[in-house]
């Protein structure tokens, strides 16, 4: 803490250099990554309206629907989800660390050949060249460059840390650290043994999900931690509630999640002991969740009305909230009589994006916009926007889940003897009746549903997240349109390294300095 | 600090278990099945793909087909894969040997494919659906292949392999639909997925 | 030809492994455990400190003042 108070000045420019330094790598990610996020958009609306409308743009082979819904998957995965989530992990690894990125050119080359990657590997699955196993479509020579660039960033990473000039690894970087491991650990893994040398069969699907589920779990999840960690304290102005649970929670994360992916396969063609094992692994899950899920809520109890003010800190939270959420379901739906009804339905596409949409994504919106005016030194330039962006994809997501959910849960129930179909019972016997009885006959099972009724039942639900996905895209627009402002010098101009208000900060900054001093000795003990 | 030996083992032991347990020892357990010889027939379980069939798995996974059906029919007391007649037995780890990639599935927005040769071994049926989903069942939301099929300018005789197109559907007269080659392996494929063997232990 | 890429991702995973271990040992012999209250407060410094939120929708801050201005005064009574 002293020497800390004796470095303060030397600290706030190094803090600025660490800004400078990052800058163009990091914003050359970013918009990256949001050029990916349009794109990711664009084909999961085109998927989405062909679910309904089967006829749309159906005569060019590579805008089928099993071509654009890998592109929309791995554009959305690799292009925005990864790429968002590099930069956010280099910014705060310096951050954290305390140093300056060392040859930030380089990172631009990464970026150079993630973008490259991403090119090939997009246009490769619409020209039919996806290898066929689900999260890996990519074909080859782009999931080489892929992982060249992600070599560079993971020496990075480690050349960072192993300058750093801060004493104490915060528990972000716990996070960062291990997953600038884990991923080129599961994608050299897949790649060995299911692309350079296949193995076959019911293997491939184990170590297909194990992946696919892994890079959910330890790729996405600590970076989205991470940046919850990080930011939360740094907005409220608080520190975490209790930073041996965060700790806690890094190393249970670490312990359990590596068996989840199985629970894909419950019932199905493998041996039931992996199953079970799986199914453990996902229900002590709910260790390091809870422990997540009540640091972030005590951090931040008393401090909700910030929601109203800070667009950070509501990204944040509806992701932080997201996490809990999307969790405790992944558990939940491991146990086999949940999983095996609903599991191959609509449902899972929701649950999916439950994780990567309403936990990560938003939480990497709300890390932007706290990161990116600290890289191009200007405010965001419009609150309405920011609104726009902010409404537009919590509805958005909101529909998309609720409809997902619904229409899913009504597939399974269908899908597994219902006897008739719900349409036609409120058809015949009006809503509450009409859901009574599907109820009953599902648990008489009362023998199986005509699947083209099936699908139509799905209809409606499918043509609603159509809308939800224009939503999305009106977000995503406005969004595009803030960032372009900003790296464009069309926003305000603000003074000083790194504070976000510099220009107000003299005036009230005596009362709160005040307040603190106030304050200090009964916060902490030294 | 005696005991962080043990905290250690235990963390290196649960990171190889998860590896071990869902990477290695399936592949360990599972990589050594082949196919079952029949004694008495000769015949072999599950039979290979022939070359066309081949050919039309790759059409398969490239039209990203297995993103809406399954091909698997799982066990369980909380389903009705059977109930639903997708298969007469439970899927075996035996019956994709011969399987890469996998395309197991993971959505039922169709039904389930791994008996599809079973249930359906009309090579009309197979090319009408695959022309126009709506010929064959009406309120399908699965999308139109009419690209794996050509338009043709009838010379001399219609040709056999012609798609018995009726109304609206119909394509210009002196003209006839025909399935590419591609349409054909896939169908081969279609017809190849016939899992109603039985293994012997 | 099965078996080499076996070896081989065997291996990675126990460098892996090995590393976690190791990261594990590490932080406990530097006693990164040692002080939890330390550590939370690590990444707020003077320049960004307690109770200085650092982050605002631009048309809001006039109001946003208010409310800081406010919980402080809150608290201090």
């Amino acid at each position: 803490m002293n020497q800390l108070e004796q470095d303060q000045g030397g600290w706030t420019a190094r803090r600025a250099e660490i800004d400078r330094s990052c800058a163009t790598p990091c914003l050359v990610f970013y918009a990256s990554s949001i050029f990916w996020l349009l794109a990711g958009t664009f084909f999961a609306l085109l998927a989405s309206v062909k679910l309904h409308h089967p006829e749309f743009l159906a005569d060019w082979s590579w805008l089928t629907f099993g071509r654009v819904r890998p592109a929309h998957l791995n554009t959305v995965i690799y292009g925005w989800a990864s790429m968002a989530g590099i930069a956010t992990l280099l910014w705060l690894m310096c951050r954290l660390c305390r140093v300056p990125l060392m040859y930030p050119a380089m990172l631009v080359v990464a970026a150079g050949l993630w973008n490259l990657g991403l090119t090939v590997g997009t246009v490769g699955i619409l020209m039919g060249y996806s290898t066929g196993i689900e999260w890996l479509e990519f074909p080859m020579p782009a999931a080489f460059l892929l992982f060249s660039g992600f070599a560079i960033v993971t020496l990075w990473s480690v050349a960072t840390f192993a300058q750093r000039q801060a004493e104490h690894v915060y528990v972000s970087q716990w996070y960062l650290f291990a997953a600038v491991f884990w991923f080129p650990w599961l994608y050299v893994t897949v790649q060995l043994l299911l692309m350079l040398f296949p193995v076959k069969g019911i293997p491939q699907a184990c170590i297909n999900w194990w992946f696919a589920h892994n890079v959910l779990g330890l790729w996405f999840s600590p970076i989205g931690l991470a940046a919850i960690y990080y930011l939360l304290p740094k907005v409220i102005g608080r520190p975490i509630y209790s930073y041996y649970l965060s700790i806690l929670g890094f190393w249970t994360l670490a312990l359990f999640y590596n068996w989840a992916g199985a629970h894909h396969l419950v019932s199905g063609p493998v041996p039931a002991w992996i199953v079970t094992a799986s199914i453990v692994g996902s229900v002590m899950m709910i260790i390091p969740v809870v422990t997540v899920a009540l640091n972030h809520h005590m951090t931040l109890h008393g401090n909700f009305r910030l929601l109203k003010y800070s667009p950070t800190l509501r990204f944040i939270v509806f992701g932080a909230m997201s996490y809990t959420i999307v969790s405790l379901e992944g558990s939940m739906m491991s146990f086999r009589f949940l999983n095996e009804p609903f599991h191959f339905t609509h449902r899972t596409i929701g649950h999916a994006h439950l994780g990567m949409y309403s936990f990560f994504t938003m939480t990497m919106f709300g890390s932007m916009y706290y990161i990116v005016p600290r890289l191009t030194g200007r405010e965001w330039h419009s609150a309405r926007l920011i609104r726009i962006h902010f409404w537009g994809v919590a509805l958005g997501f909101a529909l998309m889940y609720l409809c997902l959910s619904i229409g899913g849960v009504i597939q399974g129930l269908e899908l597994n003897q219902a006897g008739e179909s719900l349409e036609k019972l409120i058809a015949q016997f009006g809503y509450l009746d009409g859901i009574s009885k599907f109820v009953e006959g599902f648990k008489a099972q009362n023998g199986a549903v005509p699947f083209l009724e099936i699908v139509h039942g799905t209809l409606l639900w499918l043509k609603l997240r159509t809308v939800s996905g224009v939503l999305l895209l009106a977000g995503h627009a406005a969004f595009a349109v803030l960032m372009v402002m900003n790296v464009h010098a069309w926003g305000r101009r603000h003074i000083g390294p790194t504070l976000f208000h510099d220009e107000d900060a003299a005036d009230y900054d005596r009362a709160l300095r005040q307040a603190r001093a106030d304050l200090t000795p009964a916060n902490s003990g030294d | 600090m005696n005991y962080a030996t043990w905290i250690f083992l235990g963390v290196f032991l649960t990171f190889a278990a998860a590896w071990l347990g869902l990477v290695f020892f399936p592949h360990e357990q599972l990589s050594g099945l082949r196919a079952q010889k029949d004694a008495d027939s000769g015949q072999v379980f599950p039979p290979p793909y022939s070359g066309e069939a081949l050919y039309g798995r790759s059409v398969y996974v490239r039209e990203g087909c297995w993103y809406c059906h399954t091909q698997q029919v799982r066990g369980g007391d909380y389903n009705a894969d059977l109930a639903r007649g997708w298969g007469a037995r439970r899927s075996d780890p035996r019956d994709y040997v011969h399987d890469a990639p996998h395309v197991l599935g993971s959505m039922r927005t169709g039904p389930d494919l791994a008996n599809i040769g079973a249930r359906q071994p009309s090579d009309k049926w197979h090319y009408l659906h695959l022309y126009d989903p709506q010929l064959t069942s009406k309120g399908s939301v699965m999308p139109p292949y009419r690209f794996l099929f050509e338009l043709r300018k009838i010379v001399g005789q219609p040709s056999p392999e012609a798609l018995e197109l009726e109304g609206a559907a119909s394509p210009a007269e002196g003209y006839e639909v025909v399935p590419s080659r591609e349409a054909r392996a896939l169908v081969a494929y279609l017809k190849s997925l016939d899992r109603s063997y039985e293994f012997k232990e | 030809m099965i078996s080499v890429y076996y070896v081989l991702v065997f291996g990675i995973m126990l460098l892996f492994g090995a590393s976690i271990v190791w990261g594990l040992w590490w932080a406990l012999r530097g006693g990164q455990f040692s002080d939890f209250q330390k550590g939370a407060q690590s990444v707020l410094d003077d320049d960004e400190p307690t109770l200085r939120p650092c982050d605002v929708f631009p048309d809001l801050r006039e109001e946003y003042r208010k409310e800081l201005a406010r919980r402080a005064n809150e608290r201090k009574a």
